[in-house]
């Protein structure tokens, strides 16, 4: 509640500068908060321009209700107003942003589904037009005064490509034809023929964090970014899995071989056909619990770590922390599981009974974890639909692990079939390092290194050697910043060398074979949870050996 | 003709994505008039150093970050300022957060019409004299005969029941 009230004061420039101090350290905390912040500002934003269409002004009102009036002859021709002015606010606001959408400047058929398809058309062809005509829309595009000439801009610095494919990559629609006319408007858009989603107004509830192999919806691959809506079929294929977080921030790590949808009605329901589920539930209020249902089984949870697995003939709910209650489908009477408890539910009336686990799971802390995906993997084997990006390649590596070491071996150094390497690491923090021995082909384009996925700041890091520039650098690929730049010792191509990088709290120190390292302060103590080793360049160097190593 | 394509191109992505940039900037400088001059300024910036743009990332990320630097530079040379501002580090917060939840935030602008129209008659007249007719909390108060501390109650409550009608989140 102290979040909306400081919020809304920061728009209104009220806002004390303790109040902006307190706002700001809620927002520091929290992810959600930070949504709903951008969603205000958001609709902050939007407000000045849909106020001047959709919300009359007090004295344009009409007189208040128990007085029958007459049928206004102007009627149909302010709903027609109301609708062009509606049609060309859906367009200034957004709506024409759809990829579906065909054309600028109020086309028939934007308006059209405006009025078919929303509710404020309806208000407004009730209600007198303002008299004031609607303003310009505020952001409204400045490239018309600044017509680019035949050569304006400087010559463009060295683009830092990213190492590795962005693992957020934006949901944007398939790119529309250009428009040529070189105006901010919107340009023309062609109509694709979209597959419709089952409820194309259903709200998002998860977005996709990440994925691993094939995760379907209707049989399209998901990528990291997507929004889930209710109602939309799910599907993991084998050894694949998909982690979904809901607006909330609980999380679900949804492994290969399932089959799920998510709903919300007073809650969150996941409706787990088949395959394996585990839930990271944040506490919300009572009046929205997660259920999840299966064929056999009902659980519901409120704040708690539960994992339920679906087979033909039975369900299993097992709980890490918390409580979560079960029953059977048909009956109303359930079972409250406790932490380290788990029960079998297939069909039948025998009444539930909670089982305990003979063994403790192991604790991921304190020791370098491999995904399941990575556990199942014999050395050498990768899986078939590794993504190869596109400016990216990276040698083939051979995984193995040993204790709490991990090392990968390039076993096909050719650098023709090549193809990029990721290590995904569940919550490795510091002290480790990284060592990549590595050698250059020959060729000036290559650069060679590794990103890392920070699961603190959600920032990615990059380490690498660029031989064209002869630079060793550290950068933040998230805002295409260089937090060091060095020329280290000569490094020769078909000559092996070794990247090292150890992290220790908040610094890397990073060096090339034996030098003295050169160190980094990041702004926070990362917890890496991924780790891309990539190399750049038309003949890829060669990765011999990756090691990572915790003391 | 290179350059026409680079042109299009940006016309196409920057109409994406303006009022998002646009949302940002007033989250960073706080008045409706600044973040406008800034837009100007910024538009003009990322048009010129488009050919930089890696379109591997996703653009508002690389605009809001150039945003971040053109509202430095803009606050730096904008001696008096009347209102306290988000600290640096928080506006980068908010920029990776349009970046990563743009589609939710999109689609929540999508249907900001549909839920001004579900407010009720008072709720729709107070918008009004905030965004229609740009008062000041304590103006709306003394046009309505109420406290100021009524005005921003109700506000709060508005602006909550439209972010949980948008779908970005829980009013908690």
């Amino acid at each position: 509640m102290r979040f909306f009230t400081l919020a809304s004061r920061y728009l209104d420039q009220v806002a004390s500068e303790e109040e902006v101090a307190e706002l700001a350290e809620i927002l520091r905390k929290s992810a959600t908060r930070q949504l709903q912040m951008a969603g205000l500002l958001e609709q902050h934003a939007n407000l000045t321009r849909l106020a001047a269409v959709l919300i009359p002004r007090p004295e344009e009102r009409p007189p208040l209700k128990f007085e029958p009036r007459a049928r206004d002859p102007r009627g149909p021709a302010l709903a027609l107003v109301a609708a062009v002015l509606l049609g060309l606010l859906a367009l200034s606001v957004g709506l024409s942003e759809r990829p579906d959408q065909t054309a600028a400047g109020g086309s028939p058929s934007a308006s059209a589904r405006v009025r078919a398809s929303s509710s404020p058309a309806a208000t407004i062809g009730l209600q007198p037009t303002p008299t004031k005509a609607a303003p310009a829309p505020s952001a409204s595009p400045p490239i018309e005064a600044t017509p680019k000439t035949a050569s304006p801009t400087p010559a463009p610095a060295p683009r830092r490509t990213p190492l590795a494919t962005d693992p957020t990559p934006i949901s944007t629609p398939p790119a529309p034809t250009p428009s040529p006319a070189p105006s901010l408007t919107p340009a023309p858009t062609p109509v694709v023929p979209v597959q419709t989603p089952p409820t194309p107004t259903a709200p998002a509830l998860c977005r996709v964090l990440r994925t691993s192999g094939r995760a379907l919806r209707r049989g399209e691959p998901l990528t990291p970014g997507d929004s889930i809506r209710a109602g939309e079929e799910l599907a993991t294929e084998a050894g694949a899995s998909l982690t979904l977080e809901s607006l909330e921030g609980t999380q679900l790590q949804i492994g290969g071989g399932a089959q799920l949808s998510l709903t919300r009605e007073a809650g969150t329901q996941l409706d787990l056909h088949q395959g394996k589920v585990a839930l990271v539930v944040k506490k919300t209020s009572r009046k929205a619990p997660w259920r999840v249902v299966t064929p056999h089984a009902h659980a519901t949870v409120v704040g708690t770590t539960f994992e339920v697995e679906v087979r033909a003939d039975r369900t299993r709910v097992e709980v890490f922390e918390g409580r979560v209650s079960v029953r059977r489908v048909a009956q109303r009477r359930a079972l409250t599981l406790r932490k380290g408890r788990y029960v079998l539910i297939s069909p039948g009336k025998r009444a539930l009974r909670a089982l305990k686990r003979k063994r403790p799971r192991p604790q991921p802390k304190g020791q370098v974890v491999l995904r399941e995906d990575f556990q199942a993997m014999t050395p050498g084997e990768w899986p078939r639909d590794w993504k190869r990006p596109r400016k990216a390649e990276a040698a083939l590596l051979e995984v193995a692990r040993e204790g709490q070491n991990l090392y990968l071996r390039s076993t096909a150094p050719d650098g023709k079939k090549a193809q990029k390497g990721s290590l995904p690491i569940s919550k490795l923090t510091p002290p480790f390092s990284v060592e990549v021995r590595f050698r250059l082909t020959g060729q000036r384009s290559e650069r060679v290194g590794f990103n890392l996925w920070n699961g603190v700041d959600e920032r990615r890091y990059g380490v690498d050697y660029s031989a064209s520039r002869r630079r060793l650098t550290v950068f933040n690929t998230s805002h295409d910043e260089d937090l060091l730049d060095e020329a280290p010792q000569q490094v020769e191509a078909r000559t092996w060398h070794t990247l090292r990088a150890r992290f220790a709290g908040k610094k890397i120190f990073v060096g090339l074979d034996d030098a003295e390292p050169l160190s980094v302060e990041l702004s926070a103590t990362p917890r890496i949870e991924e780790l891309w080793l990539v190399s750049l360049g038309r003949d890829p160097a060669h990765f011999d050996e990756v090691v990572i190593r915790r003391p | 003709m290179a350059d026409e394509a680079a042109n299009e191109e940006f016309l196409r992505v920057y109409t994406r994505h303006q009022h998002t940039v646009f949302s940002f900037l007033l989250g960073a400088v706080g008045s409706f008039s600044d973040a406008e001059d800034l837009l100007q300024e910024i538009s003009v910036v990322l048009w010129r150093k488009f050919d930089r743009y890696d379109p591997d990332r996703p653009f508002v990320a690389w605009a809001l970050g150039i945003a971040k630097l053109e509202i430095a530079k803009y606050l730096r040379t904008k001696r008096r300022r009347t209102t306290a501002l988000l600290p640096p580090d928080v506006l980068e917060a908010l920029a990776k957060t349009w970046a990563r939840d743009e589609g939710i935030l999109r689609e929540a602008r999508e249907r900001l019409a549909s839920c001004v129209a579900k407010l009720a008659p008072k709720e729709r007249q107070l918008l009004s004299y905030r965004y229609h007719e740009g008062l000041s909390q304590k103006e709306i108060a003394n046009k309505s005969s109420r406290s100021v501390g009524a005005v921003n109650t109700r506000l709060v409550r508005i602006r909550r029941q439209l972010l949980a009608c948008t779908k970005v989140g829980p009013g908690d």
